[in-house]
């Protein structure tokens, strides 16, 4: 592999970080509780967009400025889920689709109505200059970004595994009936897990602030690709759903440098059509089992 | 204990329990009997805050609870081992008893619960890190029974425990509802398993179509010619 090579595979590992950080926001809200999220797009603008606020107008640090947007994406995932959703959980799919949509061009319009539909970006002190490791270089960003992703999974592989709330979350998602019948408040649960799958988005969101240009509708770019990694990594996998990114990354980054930028796409729903075919429930699902 | 005035519940437009009065008074197993389909599923559901009540009235200690959510009435200490389960398939079994203490009751006494349920049944401890999806379905039932023990219940309701269950693993089960009753813990017990269940109770009632048909001291009811024709079988 040439040095361009290397560093373009390098540089897809990093970008598939953020991918999978906003693919396990994803992996909680449709894998673990059911609900088909179309609004998880415009959810990460939104934390794009706290970050960039707050470091254009406040000249506040973007990964200071991250607490802040992990805060509003709770109260916006834990309310979404706690009222709207809450009332159609058991409506069809598409009742679910229509109802996240909506909350998408809300979400959308209000981010419109204040930042305008311009191109904006958020220029970050020291981080003009790419740092440098042997004749590799990196964008510092992704570099701060690729371990802040680390951090955040780590916590939330805690939060999930080692502490009451996500016992209660994990058990609700198994079987409601036998965790109402164990006390389990199931609809606050559920409201919970909804705002730590939109906090990990607004993360994988604001890490993007200082590495991209950003506009209101740029969500939507994600949209997609992030249900492309949850499915691929199997419905509710977490670990799944990061490999699956970042596999997703480097897959656009070497493509984009071998085939040519254009090809990207092509080549991810390409492979992602390809594992289908040949595993349906995805490269790490656990097959067909239902859990009730 | 447990106090029930004609209670009616629906699932939907269906009335399915058409006034039912019952009582479990403390200390006591009582055993609700009935075929399949007569109702008793979704009068236990509605016991514990998962069913339409559409009429009457529970009390339990006292506190009424006919509209109480399920985790008051779990917090009152009215616990519920449901038909067919309901365990949280991929979690571990230690797991499952954890989550069975919940409330701030339960979490003070797990320890002490936790101990109790390895002693009634050794054989989940050495289950502990398996997933409870794997087990088969009487190492489940003891699982779903074991979870019930953690939530500390003051009466423990159990829906029909011996269902798809081998004879040698239904008379297991019955014999921890005796013990779980010798430490304190009043019962009631919904059973096809008729035979079986009006050795181990004090009283009974049968339903039939959401209605009481018949109730009676346990021996009054093995001795009921009408119910040993359509229910024992001789």
């Amino acid at each position: 592999m040439s040095l361009q090579g290397l560093q373009s595979l390098l540089d897809g590992i990093l970008m598939g970080g953020v991918y999978a950080l906003a693919a396990l926001g994803l992996s909680l809200i449709f894998g673990v509780l059911k609900i088909t999220n179309f609004a998880h797009g415009a959810m990460m603008t939104v934390g794009m967009y706290v970050v960039f606020a707050l470091g254009n107008d406040l000249g506040l640090n973007p990964y200071l400025a991250l607490p802040f947007a992990m805060v509003l994406m709770f109260l916006i995932g834990f309310l979404i889920q706690r009222f709207p959703i809450h009332y159609i959980e058991h409506a069809p799919t598409h009742n679910q689709l229509l109802l996240t949509l909506g909350m998408a061009y809300i979400l959308e319009n209000v981010l419109l109505v204040i930042f305008t539909p311009n191109y904006q970006t958020l220029t970050v002190k020291g981080f003009e200059k790419a740092w440098r490791i042997g004749s590799l270089t990196f964008a510092p960003a992704k570099l701060i970004a690729f371990g802040v992703v680390i951090i955040v999974t780590g916590c939330v592989y805690y939060l999930l595994y080692m502490t009451n709330t996500g016992k209660s979350i994990r058990a609700s998602a198994q079987n409601e009936t036998g965790a109402k019948l164990m006390g389990i408040n199931v609809r606050n649960i559920r409201a919970i897990a909804f705002g730590i799958g939109a906090v990990c988005t607004g993360i994988a969101g604001g890490l993007l602030t200082p590495i991209m240009s950003i506009y209101p509708t740029l969500g939507e770019t994600f949209q997609l690709k992030c249900f492309v990694i949850t499915v691929l990594g199997g419905m509710g996998n977490l670990w799944g759903a990061l490999v699956s990114g970042l596999i997703i990354g480097v897959v656009e980054s070497l493509s984009g440098y071998y085939l040519g930028g254009s090809w990207s796409e092509m080549v991810i729903y390409g492979i992602f059509i390809l594992i289908l075919f040949l595993r349906p429930t995805g490269l790490f699902g656990r097959g067909n089992r239902r859990e009730n | 204990m447990l106090t029930i005035t004609d209670l009616h519940v629906g699932i939907g437009n269906l009335k399915i329990i058409q006034g039912i009065s019952l009582e479990v008074r403390r200390g006591e197993i009582v055993s609700l009997m009935g075929a399949n389909g007569v109702g008793k599923t979704t009068f236990m559901r509605a016991l514990s805050g998962l069913g339409h009540i559409t009429g009457g009235t529970v009390e339990f200690e006292g506190q009424d609870i006919t509209h109480a959510t399920s985790q008051e009435i779990v917090e009152a200490g009215l616990i519920q081992v449901p038909e067919g389960r309901q365990l949280f398939s991929l979690m571990s079994v230690k797991e499952n008893l954890e989550i069975g203490a919940h409330t701030k009751r339960a979490k003070a006494r797990m320890k002490e619960n936790l101990e109790y349920v390895y002693t009634l049944f050794p054989e989940l401890k050495e289950m502990n890190s398996q997933a409870a999806g794997n087990l088969s379905g009487g190492q489940q039932q003891m699982v779903a029974v074991g979870r019930g023990l953690m939530a500390d219940p003051k009466l423990l309701i159990l829906d029909q425990p011996s269902i798809g269950l081998s004879p040698i693993m239904t008379q297991k089960v019955l014999k921890a509802v005796i013990d779980i009753h010798i430490r304190g813990v009043s019962v009631l017990i919904a059973e096809q398993n008729i035979h079986d269940v009006l050795k181990i109770a004090h009283r009974a009632y049968v339903l039939e179509q959401g209605l009481i048909r018949a109730s009676g001291t346990a021996q009054e009811m093995a001795e009921n010619a009408e119910i040993k024709a359509m229910y024992l079988g001789h």
